[in-house]
Formats: C-alpha cells, structure tokens, sequence
C-alpha cells in the first residue's frame, strides 16, 4: 500500500486509534504513516471536546456571538469602505478595463493589421490596364484599354483640381496627353481594315463620345478652378480636342 | 445610484464604439487622395510609358519582356516599402507584382514556349526573358524579410506567399 492511500483511509476511519488489519500492516513498517495516524487521533480527540450547543436557541445564541467578533459595526466602517461596498467600483473597474484594454491592443499589435491604409484607386486601375495591355493582341482590344485609361486619368484630375498642387496637376495632364494620342488615336489608326465596319464605327464613336466629354467636362472644371489648376485643364481640353480631330477622318472613312 | 450604473455601462459601451471606429479605414479624403497620387506620380508616369511600349509590342515575347520591365519596377517600390518598414505598401505591392507575373507575364510566356520551338532565332531571347524573371522573383522573395517587424504583420506574410506562388508558377526555363 502507498502511504499517500494509507493517509487517506486514516482520514476516513470512524474511530482513528483502531486502524483496519491491512492498515496495520503498512503502518507496521512506515514511521511517516504512523506520525499520521496519531496526528489524526489527536485531531479526533480535540473535536470532541469541542462545545455543542444544547439547544436551537443555544445554537443560535452562538452563531450570533460569533457574527459580532468577525463583523465590525456600519456606524464605525470607514467612507471609502462604505464605496468600496457599493457596485460602483466594479463598474469603474470595467470602465477601467475596458478602455486600458482597447489602447493596450491598439498600441501592442502590430498596427497595420488593424488598419490597413487606403490605396490609391488610379495606381490599381493603371495596373489593371496594364495587364490587360499584356493581353491585348489586337489594335481595337488596346484601343478600348486607352479609352478606358484615359477616362481615369480625368476621373483622377476632376478629384483633385481643387487641391492639387501645379506639379500634379501638370503630370495628370501629360499623362492624359500620352493616353490620347499614344494610346487612343495610335490604335485608332491601327485598326484593321477588314474588320467589321458596325464593329469599328462603335468603337472608334465610343473614344470619340470620351473625348467629348472630356473637352466638355475640362472646360467646365476650369471656371470653378483655382487659378493653379486652370491651365492644365484647358490643357487637356485642347488634348480631348486634337484627339477628336485626329479621329474624324477615321471615323469618316469607315 | 440605481440609474449611475446603466448610465456608466451605456457610457462605457459608446466610447468602446467610438474608439474601434477610429480604426476602421473610411473613404479617402481630398487630402489623403492627394498623398496618395504625389507619391504614386512617378510610378503612374512610368506605367504610361509602359503601357505604350505594351501598346506596339506585336509579339508575346515582347509582351512578356514589357511585362517584366513593369515588374522590376514594381520590384524597386517594394524594396523601398520594406525599407521604409510600411507594411501597407509591401502588401500593396507584392500584391500588384504578383497578379502581373500571374495575369500578364505568364500566359506570354506561356504561349511565347509554344510558338518558339528549341533552336529557332529568338529561342534564345525567350530563354534569356524566363531565366531573368525567375531570377528576379527569386530576388523579390527574398526582398520580404522573416524577421524583424514587417515578418511579425500576417498579411505580410500572406504577401510573401503570393509571391512564391508566382515565382513557382513562373519556375526555372528548362535546359536543352
């Protein structure tokens, strides 16, 4: 037997001094145990001593007894003791807590998994041009690409003409410039002669109708823009111009 | 005191609010809209001239070398995000130089090997192109660093994945 089991069957014992055969035993050779053993002996002597109340109204007599020497009378109790009572600081605790634990997080995670910075709308879609560049094989595929970003480019300047700086705003317009005519009108002259006429028409009125807005939509802008901004829009409103001019014969000769 | 309590929580819930909305990324205002496009001019410009050089290539090979070109250049804004330690570009990048390899370089690549038998004249130019686009994403990979504060960000690492899915996807050009 373990002493550890031996222990415990002591604990258990109705009558400790008088230990069962198998007990004996074990405690025969094992002087730890037996230490136990009169430890427990004397621990059930002593409750025996213990008073029992010889009735309920003595019973209660005691328990109130004992209630006065572990209480301490309200009338002496302390202000902040008398607060602390109260279920207020549990919920300034929480109030605590709750916002110690927000910065606590917000400062110790890395900060950019929690926000994650706005990305520039015309950098994707240049990039997603791009891409569809590299797939274009034919002029009327990379015709609709330019269209297409060169429309952004607009879209781009038409939000920041009132805040942007000359020098951005001068890069939007070159960068509108090389659009329409590196872009636009280049594959606008590219087009295959022995494509579908209904099909070329739609396109080439399709970059015509941008270029449209785009000569309108710059002039407008320019008589609400800072003084900075309203070269460059003219700018580009003589680009959308040209390009419809360059586009006219095309479109004529189809 | 019986009404201090639900006062006090209601209070607590509120700013708990107020606060995770200080996080949450909102719409672009005009003068971050204009941070954005002053850092990004340069690159816009260059994927202009890019894309018109894309515009007159008549072959995949070519497409697949312009590609490439746009790639490095991603390549370069990416060292410079991780310089700078900002985990938002890195992602950012790494994001847009993968779909491109994925999206545009590959798949003329790809067809480019199937018109280009071994031995013919531009065999050679469309090894050379694969060899320094695995080489190059070989270079961005590790561009990416594992230690350090931008290795501990997961959409960091998500990044780094991204990558070597493009660069397995690209692999190395076999040998004759």
């Amino acid at each position: 037997m373990k002493c550890e089991a031996c222990q415990n069957r002591i604990l258990a014992l109705e009558y400790t001094p008088e230990p069962t055969e198998e007990l004996r035993e074990h405690l025969a050779s094992c002087a730890a145990c037996r230490t136990a053993q009169k430890k427990a002996v004397k621990l059930d002597a002593l409750l025996a001593r213990l008073p029992v109340p010889s009735s309920q109204r003595a019973k209660a007599k005691l328990i109130a007894s004992l209630n006065d020497q572990l209480s301490v009378p309200s009338s002496k109790v302390p202000a902040y003791r008398q607060w602390m009572r109260s279920p207020l600081p549990g919920v300034a605790a929480l109030v605590v807590l709750g916002i110690g634990g927000f910065f606590y997080f917000s400062k110790k995670q890395p900060q950019p998994e929690l926000a994650e910075k706005p990305r520039h709308e015309l950098l994707n879609k240049e990039l997603g041009n791009v891409v569809k560049l590299a797939r274009a094989d034919s002029a009327p595929d990379r015709l609709r690409v330019w269209t297409d970003w060169a429309t952004d480019l607009r879209g781009e300047t038409r939000d920041l003409y009132k805040v942007a700086p000359a020098e951005e705003l001068s890069s939007l317009a070159r960068m509108y410039e090389r659009a329409v005519n590196e872009g636009i009108v280049k594959q606008a002259t590219r087009l295959p002669e022995h494509m579908d006429a209904e099909e070329k028409q739609k396109l080439l009125q399709a970059a015509d109708t941008k270029l449209a807005e785009g000569v309108a939509e710059a002039e407008r802008l320019h008589g609400e823009a800072p003084p900075q901004a309203q070269k460059y829009l003219k700018q580009m409103a003589e680009t959308s111009r040209e390009g419809r001019r360059k586009l006219e014969p095309i479109l004529k000769g189809v | 005191m019986k009404i201090r309590t639900p006062l006090f929580l209601i209070a607590f819930a509120v700013i708990s609010a107020w606060a995770s909305a200080q996080n949450a990324s909102g719409p672009t205002t005009a003068a971050e809209h204009l941070g954005l496009m002053k850092s990004n001019r340069k690159l816009l410009e260059e994927l202009i001239e890019e894309g018109v050089r894309l515009g007159d290539a008549n072959t995949n090979l070519e497409r697949a070398a312009d590609c490439q070109s746009v790639a490095n250049r991603l390549g370069r804004e990416l060292k410079r995000a991780i310089d700078l330690d900002d985990a938002d570009r890195v992602v950012e990048m790494s994001d847009h130089f993968s779909s491109l390899i994925q999206s545009g370089f590959l798949p003329n690549l790809e067809t480019a090997k199937e018109n280009i038998p071994v031995g013919s004249p531009d065999y050679p130019r469309l090894l050379a192109i694969h060899t320094t686009a695995a080489n190059s994403l070989d270079a961005v990979k590790l561009l990416i660093p594992t230690e350090g504060k931008l290795s501990k960000s997961l959409r960091v690492q998500a990044a780094r994945i991204k990558l070597e899915a493009a660069a397995a996807a690209v692999g190395k050009p076999e040998k004759e």
